[in-house]
């Protein structure tokens, strides 16, 4: 793919679960191709379904190369979580994460992809949000 | 794949699905193409426009040819249409 003038926007993947999370960066990193970082984070620290904020706030230190994260959470404490989370980060970087609330798999992949094609951190933010709408032919 | 590739070009690209109708889509977002509800067999149209459009086109027909990283169905040759 192309070169990009400035960093891609790295994405973190939050889930109560972590096979939920993992498998929900498996399905993007397919689709985004492998230039895009993306890190799952699932479950609470002892392994139990659940969140854990310090792991979520190193997921979005190492995601980060310079272009901002977007964080997708599934539901209730994951977001939650993620905002005790950014409230421990430096100054800087906490400025550059997002959050995004929209559905945990389709957000997932459409802003994958689209952080994968140098969009920016509002744009791929943009497009998970979006997501909401997405109509898959059936059930409308 | 087909996102990822427009979203290499310069150019503007628009596309359409010529077998379902409706409205163009950016090739550029994965949500508006996915809206298009294309599947194997349907004919879409794209259009470029830019100072690489030529070369979009080129690429994109190329990654359609090639089966966009998914295996090509031997029994359902892609027809090439101007």
């Amino acid at each position: 793919m192309s070169e990009h003038d400035t960093p891609l926007v790295a994405m973190v993947f939050v889930s109560h679960s972590a096979k939920l999370a993992e498998g929900a960066a498996e399905l993007a990193t397919q689709m985004a191709g492998p230039e895009v970082r993306l890190i799952a984070v699932g479950g609470a620290p002892d392994g139990s379904l659940g969140t854990d904020p310090d792991r979520i706030a190193s997921a979005i230190r190492s995601a980060d190369s310079g272009g901002g994260v977007l964080v997708i959470c599934d539901l209730g404490s994951a977001i939650l979580a993620t905002e005790s989370a950014i409230e421990t980060l430096d100054g800087d970087l906490a400025a550059r994460v997002r959050l995004s609330g929209g559905p945990f798999v389709e957000g997932a992949v459409i802003a994958s992809v689209q952080a994968s094609i140098g969009q920016s951190l509002d744009d791929v933010l943009h497009a998970a949000e979006e997501a909401r709408d997405l109509d898959k032919g059936v059930g409308r | 794949m087909f996102v990822r590739t427009a979203g290499a070009q310069r150019s503007k690209v628009r596309v359409r699905n010529l077998t379902r109708g409706g409205a163009e889509a950016d090739a550029k977002s994965l949500l508006s193409v996915l809206g298009l509800g294309v599947s194997c067999g349907h004919r879409i149209a794209i259009q470029a426009e830019g100072d690489d459009e030529e070369a979009t086109i080129v690429s994109l027909r190329a990654a359609i040819e090639s089966g966009l990283g998914e295996p090509l169905d031997p029994a359902r040759p892609v027809e090439a249409a101007e």
